[in-house]
């Protein structure tokens, strides 16, 4: 178990005294552990991942000053296919209620194995990747393969709704990847939906295969995709790479800020 | 929001102990003054109506002033699915203004309440129908003409226009400029699509020019903002 740094004076003249456990997991849900249904697509589409490595780093709780009471010494790779939740750390904090937990999916090249195999770690190190996904995008009796693979770093801010950790006892963070993210048809706006027929639309060379050169050929303007304020984005494969920045989530569909550090 | 929330922000800086004076900001509204420009393939593009629907312009500091968590009712919605976050809001001019972007002059929107400081970004909502206007002749690469007129209803903002700035009520800006670039709302556009209904006019409903156009109108790209010193 480790050990987390003094405790602040400001938790001890508030009358927090003691400690407790806090106790970190991450999860892919059924949607990436499973798949995504037809019924979750606008467009009836559906996913099936085969492969979904995450690299989590710097990932802390933090108090209400924004220091870190409890860090996870090191990044980690996790593929978020594999049945979950998957435990990351167990950590004694100081007994109090905390409102901010720390979460970054950026590249590391000092990253090690959370449930990674060795050869999946080696792969995101080569790649100077932060998410690789692999999988199956099915539209009607169409069927594309992509493997693609994102060097997106982003740090989250998050917000669990109600952690409180008592003395002697624990309470938990879960942080959350969503997979259908990869597929939304819209960068910033809450009604985004989730579509499909686009990136399998991609296949230029109709190989059975969808990379993200292909995707690079495709105009966001023309499939009417809602970029918000990223201007920037105009084709398809960088639409999507933003989209990478759009996974973590924190106890399921808890919300995270984006890009403050 | 209204000025009221804005003014109790600053009394809210005022109490936090870190004071924010507010200063007046006259803002102009203004088009292209270019009526024919360069679209896409080498076409040349001849607006003969060029209407735009503003409404609501907000000014926000950096981000990284809201880290701060200080309790200012003006906090920033989080998006989803992409949850950046601006700043809050440190200017703010509501009312709705019916801009035409051919117009060399512009128009006077009124005077926008803000506080001092750093800017970063800015928005505006495009809400009507329609909320964009254009009609005109463009000619192709080959010499032909085509006639077109593009009427999108709209109800979006448009948010990060950048204008990394600061406010000084000691040394207040003569007035705040936002531009929209038509030429900019249309640079996505194909300008050989298909007539598909034949109608010897292009219209939103052909090919996908509904979705190039609307890309356009609200594009970050296709609007400006600056400070006349």
């Amino acid at each position: 178990m480790l050990r987390t740094r003094p405790l602040p004076i400001a938790l001890l003249a508030a009358g927090c005294a003691g400690e407790g456990t806090w106790v970190l997991e991450t999860w892919g849900e059924s949607y990436i552990e499973a798949s995504i249904p037809a019924g979750d697509f606008a467009d009836g589409c559906e996913v099936v991942y085969d492969v979904f490595l995450v690299l989590d780093g710097d990932m802390a709780l933090l108090d209400g000053d924004g220091a870190a009471v409890a860090e996870v010494p090191e990044a980690r790779v996790y593929d978020m296919t594999q049945a979950g939740p998957h435990e990351i750390a167990a950590l004694d904090v100081p007994a109090t209620h905390y409102d901010t937990v720390r979460w970054r999916i950026g590249p590391a090249p000092d990253a090690v194995a959370g449930n990674a195999t060795a050869d999946q770690v080696a792969l995101v190190h080569e790649a100077g990747a932060s998410v690789s996904v692999a999988g199956s995008l099915t539209c009607g009796t169409d069927t594309v393969a992509f493997d693609w693979t994102f060097d997106t770093d982003t740090t989250y801010l998050c917000e669990p709704e109600d952690l409180t950790i008592p003395a002697g006892g624990e309470d938990g963070t879960q942080l959350t990847v969503h997979g259908d993210h990869l597929f939304y048809d819209g960068l910033e706006n809450a009604d985004a939906e989730v579509r499909g027929q686009a990136v399998l639309d991609a296949d230029a060379d109709q190989d059975g295969r969808v990379t993200l050169e292909e995707l690079a050929a495709v105009s966001v303007a023309e499939l009417g995709y809602d970029v918000g304020s990223r201007s920037e984005v105009t084709d398809l494969a960088a639409f999507v790479s933003y989209l990478s920045r759009t996974l973590g989530h924190v106890d399921g569909e808890g919300h995270c800020q984006v890009g403050l550090q | 929001m209204s000025r009221a929330l804005v003014l109790a922000c600053v009394a809210l800086a005022a109490c936090g102990g870190e004071s924010r004076r507010s200063l007046e900001v006259p803002v102009h509204l203004v088009g292209s003054e270019a009526t024919t420009f360069q679209g896409s393939g080498g076409a040349e593009v001849r607006l003969e109506r060029a209407i735009l629907v503003l409404s609501d312009l907000r000014l926000e500091s950096p981000p990284a002033e809201a880290r701060l968590r200080l309790p200012s009712p003006i906090r920033a919605a989080h998006a989803h699915p992409g949850h950046d976050f601006s700043g809050d809001t440190a200017c703010e001019l509501l009312g709705t203004w019916d801009l035409d972007l051919r117009s060399a002059e512009g128009l006077d929107a009124g005077s926008a309440t803000c506080l001092e400081g750093d800017l970063a970004t800015g928005r505006v909502r495009l809400s009507a129908e329609p909320a964009l206007d254009l009609a005109g002749v463009v000619t192709l690469a080959g010499g032909a003409e085509r006639d077109f007129h593009f009427e999108v209803p709209l109800d979006e903002e448009v948010s990060g226009i950048p204008i990394e700035v600061r406010l000084d009520a000691d040394a207040p800006p003569s007035r705040l400029e936002l531009a929209a670039s038509p030429a900019t709302m249309l640079s996505w556009s194909d300008w050989s699509t298909e007539d598909e209904d034949q109608d010897d006019l292009l219209t939103l409903s052909d090919g996908v020019l509904g979705n190039t156009v609307s890309f356009g109108a609200v594009s970050t790209a296709s609007f400006t903002l600056d400070l006349d010193e």
